[in-house]
């Protein structure tokens, strides 16, 4: 295998993941940026979206709530306020959230934003099972 | 000496207490085991953001942002995480010493976690701007942000011009210590001290997405929020078990103090049969 680089996800109640990877797509707030061995160091802001990785070939996907990557040359570290492998997503409970959030939506006797970072994440979670 | 009645009064009230402080003891052993556990596995979090911070600050340069400029107000702001109830050993009043010591009471705004914290700091007349109570035990995330914002709209509004926060941080099941850690302005050298980064693993030139400012503007107020979180957790492992070993030393303590209390019932008893039998073989021998 060509070279491979570090791929570190972690919010502040677990590790969600820590292994090599051949590649990695993240979602920043300027857009998609694709990530190999040997790239320049940046520190880049996430959105709210699903970041892709390869590993031995295969695609896998992963939802990152926000938070912030820091790039260097053989390591991805993503700092992030929640995050699940697509694996661990419990389609159910996020459809269900999604439905909640959005009969909510309008609704002027509830903090809004709360409902929309709600709605988004379901939404997050839902793309990343697809 | 004290009549056996007595002696068997103190007795059973030693034996509650016993009790009570035995039944506490396994409470803070299964709230410790949770709490360890918490802490532990965000452990490797804050250690990445302290890194991380450390790197991009050191490389930051003089970047344009409020929670980065200096003021100079006399004040100096502390967060302190304490328990909201007692009964924990010296956990409370060791973090509230720390605090006392290290400032003038003149100048010290304090931002409360935990009951006995705030009765502390009233009860000595200091300053207290915020307080919160009931949520030492189990912390969540959202706490942390406020609190952390808070002390932030204080710096940026020129109130105060350091913030520290204090601790407990958990390093055994029977050692805790109290440690002040100054959030702002960024004190680079504990950060690196507390994380020592690889000198290489630093790359002089970093590169901002979308832009340093609005990457430190995004970064710095949740750095606050993430180190208050992962003192917070801290403290609740540590408040177990502080807890923990105090009624662990009460229970052990009582259970000498009835055995002690036993024998010397037991001789009073015995003392109390040869008098009786003395009277009873000298009124045998008179008749």
């Amino acid at each position: 295998m060509a070279n491979q680089l570090k791929l570190q996800i972690i919010t502040p109640t677990r590790k969600v993941f820590d292994e090599m990877v051949d590649m990695v797509v993240l979602k920043t707030t300027e857009g998609e940026m694709g990530v190999y061995y040997d790239h320049e160091p940046v520190v880049a802001l996430l959105k709210y979206g699903v970041i892709r990785y390869i590993q031995g070939g295969k695609k896998v996907q992963a939802t990152v709530m926000g938070g912030f990557a820091e790039v260097t040359k053989d390591k991805v570290v993503i700092l992030t306020d929640a995050s699940e492998l697509a694996e661990e997503i419990d389609v159910n409970r996020a459809s269900e959230a999604k439905e909640r959030a959005q009969a909510r939506k309008g609704q002027t006797d509830i903090d809004a934003l709360r409902n929309e970072v709600a709605l988004k994440k379901a939404l997050v979670r839902l793309n990343a099972t697809k | 000496m004290a009549s056996l009645q007595n002696i068997k009064g103190r007795m059973k009230s030693i034996n509650s207490t016993k009790q009570i402080t035995n039944a506490m003891n396994l409470v803070a052993t299964a709230k410790l085991t949770r709490s360890k556990d918490k802490a532990l596995r965000s452990r490797p979090f804050f250690e990445k953001m302290q890194e991380t911070i450390s790197s991009i600050a050191s490389n930051a340069g003089s970047v344009n942002l409020p929670l980065l400029k200096p003021n100079n107000s006399p004040n100096k702001a502390f967060i302190v995480l304490a328990a909201d109830r007692g009964l924990a050993g010296g956990y409370n009043s060791n973090i509230c010493k720390l605090v006392m010591r290290s400032t003038e009471q003149e100048t010290a705004k304090i931002i409360t976690v935990g009951k006995k914290a705030r009765d502390q700091f009233r009860s000595k007349g200091y300053d207290i701007v915020k307080e919160v109570t009931g949520i030492s035990e189990n912390p969540v995330h959202k706490d942390a942000q406020s609190i952390a914002q808070f002390a932030a709209d204080m710096y940026k509004n020129g109130e105060v011009s350091e913030i520290y926060l204090a601790y407990t941080s958990f390093k055994s099941t029977i050692a805790q210590e109290p440690t002040l850690v100054r959030l702002l302005p960024l004190d680079l050298d504990i950060i690196k001290e507390n994380a020592p980064v690889d000198e290489e693993d630093i790359p002089d030139l970093l590169l901002y997405e979308p832009s340093v400012e609005e990457v430190l503007g995004y970064i710095i107020p949740r750095y606050l929020a993430d180190i208050t979180f992962g003192g917070l957790i801290e403290a609740a492992a540590s408040e177990q078990g502080a807890r923990m070993t105090a009624m662990d030393t009460a229970t052990e303590n009582a259970q000498e103090m009835l055995g002690k209390l036993n024998i010397v019932y037991n001789r009073a008893r015995q003392a109390a049969i040869t008098q009786e039998l003395t009277e009873i073989v000298s009124g045998a021998e008179a008749l």
